[in-house]
């Protein structure tokens, strides 16, 4: 079975390569794969949701906002997520809920900081097979 | 292939070709050159070299490697009227840089001592992700006085000393920055981290002079061999970030809107004089002051922590500031360009600004030697303190190197230290460590660096910048 996704070698930075089988799924998938790279995802509990919604457009773009979005949670208020869930709308918009917790230093093991999320070598493709994405975080 | 030409030993010209503006210039020994012409790197100093307004050349310093658009070791000067200004110029750390910290203790004073000295240090200095700042509650007013002020505020508000200032690049801050250009975003994100060293190859380095090389230099620069310094590196932390990504935005749409053709998106940028290339300048000054205020805020919480682990009065330490530097950073300089003075704007992403003597920015005291350029090497080796020369005035728009330069990946470093005890292992090597993560110190071992003498070396080598000593860590806090 396909991994939802993978990290992938990088000099300077971190790449991630991740999965989906629809542009929502690639999208879940991007979120745990960014939480697993700040944190021991496991040890965060869903307990609290917060609901963030990602305008319709290009999936570059829609992958991106969506990505940028949730490490703002975290950047201004100490959030961290590991349960994610998309629904596309009528509109063609996102409706995302993001679960998870403020983080706890004496729980919670925090290991990258990312500093942003690069266009290097940044692609979102689908095929028969579905859809895949390739992330480079400069860290 | 590369098809670099060598011009002379430590000069290597990337041919113009295609829509470059100007050919790019690369520094580096025979040997690493064998190591750069390979890399993807040496296509950025191509792409660098095709941004409107560009001057005499695309530079790259020996520690050049692959960065966010401009490769990290990238030096480019742009026409202060035509140019263009570039995020990816500065980098996402704006205003990253070195502190150098000077004390009168010898080193037997503090060997015997260092576990503690480092473990004092640590409860003091907030380090690594998601520490909280050393100020607590900074307000909105305060935070803004840093933002448009830099150091002076911090020092306003009891964090060191006034002489402080007048040994930082700039006085500690930058003229022209505005407030109200950096998001509420990166102003949360900022209000709550002054004063902290952050993660991934920050540090600070308890080191003994080990070597000196220029006797006169270092005693001018205060100096002395077998004496205890303090490297600190860091800079903007969350808020410098957020700036980045912020007008990395701004920028893209610029690109479109004035038909700026450029070879990699990376490379977004705007005018100089437009109203998107003046924001940015205005946010990244503002983030470069936060950085200046950021390491002075740490020299005093530095301070603090040798006191009070060594049980020693500061007439004792005698703890100062010898120099801090920035190394992401874009500036406007004047220069000599074809004979004529002339204002550029000096993209300096992972270089340092390298002055040489007599310059009117230099601190009085230093006016004979040349400005400080501090290049940190890896934790188990090494850091340098060299001096700007007049050559660089000429050549490299007074700019040198900027540290070692990463050549393995974090998760290869990651796996080649799995296989060793790494605390033990830089134990050995006379190093004491304390870090947040072990994953940190897994990514950071000197393995995943080049030797940074063979970086120093080319810069002296090519009258770039002088060495002065050679500084020896024995203890080293990350995040």
């Amino acid at each position: 079975m396909r991994p939802n996704y993978r990290i992938i070698d990088h000099t300077a930075d971190v790449g991630i390569e991740v999965y989906g089988e629809g542009l929502s799924e690639l999208m879940e998938h991007a979120g745990e794969a960014l939480f697993s790279i700040i944190t021991e995802i496991d040890r965060v509990e869903s307990s609290v949701s917060r609901n963030i919604t990602v305008e319709t457009g290009e999936s570059e773009e829609v992958l991106r906002s969506w990505l940028e979005q949730l490490l703002l949670y975290f950047n201004t208020d100490d959030f961290l997520f590991s349960r994610f869930e998309i629904i596309q709308t009528d509109d063609g918009s996102f409706r995302c809920t993001a679960a998870g917790e403020r983080l706890d230093s004496d729980r919670h093991i925090l290991h990258t900081e990312i500093k942003g999320i690069t266009y290097h070598q940044y692609e979102v493709s689908h095929d028969d097979k579905g859809w895949r994405a390739r992330i480079i975080l400069d860290v | 292939m590369s098809n670099l030409k060598q011009l002379s030993d430590y000069i290597w010209e990337v041919p113009k070709r295609g829509g470059m503006r100007v050919p790019g210039r690369i520094y580096a020994s025979r040997e690493l050159i064998a190591d750069i012409e390979n890399d993807p790197c040496v296509d950025q100093v191509r792409n660098v070299a095709h941004l409107p307004g560009i001057v005499n050349y695309s530079l790259a310093m020996p520690d050049i490697h692959w960065g966010y658009g401009f490769p990290i070791g990238g030096v480019a000067a742009m026409d202060a009227e035509d140019g263009v200004i570039s995020p990816g110029g500065v980098g996402y750390d704006i205003n990253c840089g070195v502190r150098l910290l000077a004390t009168d203790l010898p080193l037997d004073a503090v060997r015997p001592r260092i576990r503690q000295l480092l473990a004092q240090l640590f409860r003091d200095v907030p380090t690594g992700v998601g520490s909280k700042g050393a100020i607590p509650n900074l307000s909105g007013n305060d935070l803004n006085r840093i933002l448009e002020n830099g150091a002076s505020h911090v020092v306003k508000m009891g964090y060191g000393t006034k002489e402080d200032v007048d040994f930082i690049e700039e006085k500690g801050f930058l003229t022209g920055a505005d407030a109200s250009r950096v998001s509420e975003h990166a102003k949360i994100r900022g209000a709550k981290q002054i004063g902290t060293l952050g993660s991934g190859n920050h540090f600070l380095e308890v080191d003994t002079i080990d070597e000196v090389y220029d006797e006169k230099a270092a005693a001018t620069l205060g100096i002395a061999k077998g004496k205890i310094v303090v490297l600190i590196h860091c800079g903007s932390r969350g808020l410098g970030y957020q700036v980045c990504a912020d007008y990395l935005k701004t920028t893209q749409k610029a690109v479109d809107k004035y038909g700026i053709e450029l070879p990699d998106r990376q490379l977004a940028c705007a005018p100089i004089r437009s109203g998107e290339g003046q924001s940015y300048l205005a946010a990244m000054r503002a983030a470069a002051n936060y950085a200046f205020a950021n390491r002075q805020v740490i020299k005093h919480l530095t301070e603090k922590a040798f006191l009070k682990a060594l049980g020693l009065r500061a007439e004792e330490l005698r703890m100062r500031l010898v120099y801090d530097i920035c190394h992401n950073i874009a500036k406007f300089e004047t220069h000599t360009i074809d004979g004529k003075e002339a204002e550029v704007c000096v993209h300096r992403k992972g270089a340092t600004r390298s002055f040489g003597p007599g310059h009117a920015e230099l601190p009085g005291r230093y006016k004979p030697v040349g400005q400080p350029v501090l290049v940190p090497g890896d934790m188990g080796r090494y850091s340098y303190l060299t001096v700007g020369t007049e050559k660089a005035m000429t050549e490299t728009f007074g700019s040198s190197c900027h540290g070692a330069g990463r050549m393995m990946s974090r998760k290869k470093s990651s796996k080649v230290s799995r296989e060793m005890n790494m605390i033990e292992e830089l134990r050995k090597r006379g190093v004491e460590i304390m870090a947040r993560g072990k994953r940190t110190i897994a990514e950071e071992m000197p393995h995943a660096y080049k030797d940074v003498a063979s970086v120093v070396d080319v810069m002296d080598g090519a009258g770039i910048s002088r060495k002065v000593a050679r500084l020896k860590p024995i203890g080293v806090i990350k995040g």
